[in-house]
Order: structure tokens, then C-alpha cells, then sequence
């Protein structure tokens, strides 16, 4: 199973992990296992898109380092407002950016921000029914990248994902 | 910690609160909501990388709210809120369950 996949089932199963009385640090570990989940899936595919074959797998996971979690949220952002900056808009072709790839992108963005409260914010309390929705939120994620997965459009928000800061536009 | 007040502790009136409360008072005028919802709590303030953001926490009537409901209430909350702030303002929506919540003192 990819890391990815097995984030995924953690943030589902710390949910519910103690049947009565959740406690925090389960809670806020599926949190974070949410976010991590939808991070992993698409740092893995915009590797594997820009090196691929499993001779190269070391050079991907050194290349996955690259990816910052603020330059990631800023494509992400743009993406949700389909309202892409010229420097990314040339990769698209004129295409459209699909719903199902706005919803990748908002649930990003929200997941990120909700890993940020988990791991920082010891004044919010989270309860199950939070810790499940983002969950829920992450898996939907992942059927909505299927969707839209390989299309230019896709491509086009990975690359982002690396590079939108370093890009000439 | 960059957000010392979130965490639904309040203790002074700012502009962000009164701009809180008039979206928590939008909010609670919204007509047929795909999950009826028992109460609200919406916070405003600056997100992890310091963008102008509001938290809106709705606590769910029922336990059991199927995901396309909630989806469909997400956006809802987040249509209304860009159209009471900006457009630029990053809303983020949380879901819990009314059964978890506890009372406010």
C-alpha cells in the first residue's frame, strides 16, 4: 500500500479510535493524517510525473523534499478562485480547470490549514465528528484527483504545486 | 503561537469580532440547509501564512450527516461568507456534531 493510502486509513481509523471518549492526540494525529494523506498523493504523482520508472525513485523521493507547504497552498488558493496567475495559465492550453479539480484544490487548502490547528493550536479542542469530516474530506479528494488525474490541466497544478514561485510568467 | 486568541476564548471587542458576529448573524438567517444545524461559531484573524481568514464551526443537529450533505453545506457557508467579506478572504468551514459540543459557560 502507498504512504499516501496508508495515511488515509490512519485518519480514519484515529478517529474512531477509542469507541466512548476520543482523546486529543488521537484526534489531532488524524487530523494531520488527513492532510499528509492528500500532501503525499499529489507530491508522489507530480514526481512520478516529472521522473519516472522506479531506476529513479531515489531522485523522485530526494525531489519530493522540494515541495513547501506554503508555496503549495498558494497554487492551491489560485486554483480554487479558478482565477490562475498568467505564468501557470500558459500550461493549461485555453482548457478550463475541471470541478473536480477545484474541489482537490479546496479540500487542500482547508485540510492544511486544519493539519496547521492540530499540530499548533492547543486552544481548539476537536471533537470526532471533525476529525471524520476531514477525513471524509481527504477521501473525497482522492476520488476527485482520480477523476482529473494525467489531464493538462492536472499536470498543470502539480507543476505549480513545485515550482509556482520560481516560475517566469 | 501566531493566533493566541482563537480557540473561542474572547476577551475584548475588535473590529474581527464585529465582523464575526455579522457573519454568525448571516448565518443563522440562512433558509433550508441541506443537515439542519443547532447552532454556530464563525472566529476571524490572519490563517498559518498570515492570509485574512474566517473559521466557521457548524455544530450539526444530527450525528450521522452524510458526506454530499456536507459538501453541499461547505459551499453554502463559504458562497455566504466571501459575499459578506471579499472575495479574497479564505473561509475555512468545520463540522461537528451538536452531541459534542459543550456548553458554553
Amino acid at each position: 500500500m502507498s504512504l499516501h493510502a496508508e495515511l488515509l486509513k490512519q485518519a480514519h481509523f484515529l478517529a474512531r479510535k477509542e469507541p466512548k471518549k476520543p482523546i486529543q492526540a488521537s484526534l489531532r494525529r488524524s487530523v494531520s493524517a488527513s492532510y499528509y494523506a492528500l500532501f503525499h498523493l499529489l507530491v508522489d504523482d507530480a514526481t512520478k510525473l516529472m521522473l519516472s520508472g522506479n531506476v529513479r525513485r531515489p531522485l523522485r523521493d530526494s525531489l519530493a523534499r522540494a515541495f513547501r507547504h506554503s508555496a503549495m497552498k498558494q497554487t492551491a488558493v489560485a486554483f480554487t478562485r479558478k482565477s490562475i496567475p498568467p505564468k501557470l495559465a500558459a500550461g493549461l492550453n485555453g482548457q478550463q480547470v475541471q470541478q473536480s479539480l477545484v474541489d482537490v484544490a479546496t479540500a487542500f487548502v482547508q485540510l492544511q490549514e486544519a493539519r496547521h490547528d492540530a499540530d499548533y493550536n492547543r486552544a481548539l479542542r476537536f471533537t470526532r465528528r471533525e476529525a471524520l469530516d476531514l477525513a471524509d474530506l481527504a477521501d473525497q479528494a482522492f476520488r476527485d484527483w482520480n477523476q482529473v488525474r494525467g489531464s493538462l490541466q492536472a499536470d498543470t497544478f502539480l507543476t505549480g504545486l513545485l515550482a509556482y514561485r520560481y516560475m517566469q510568467g | 503561537m501566531r493566533r493566541p486568541k482563537r480557540g473561542w476564548q474572547t476577551d475584548r471587542v475588535t473590529d474581527m469580532d464585529i465582523a464575526a458576529s455579522t457573519i454568525e448573524a448571516a448565518l443563522r438567517q440562512l433558509p433550508e440547509l441541506p443537515t439542519p444545524v443547532s447552532s454556530w461559531h464563525v472566529e476571524t484573524g490572519p490563517d498559518s501564512t498570515d492570509d485574512p481568514a474566517v473559521w466557521v464551526w457548524a455544530m450539526l443537529k444530527d450525528d450521522d450527516v452524510e458526506f454530499a450533505k456536507r459538501s453541499q453545506l461547505r459551499s453554502i457557508i463559504r458562497d455566504l461568507v466571501e459575499e459578506k467579506t471579499d472575495p479574497s478572504m479564505l473561509v475555512y468551514v468545520r463540522f461537528r456534531g451538536a452531541s459534542e459540543v459543550e456548553p458554553q459557560a
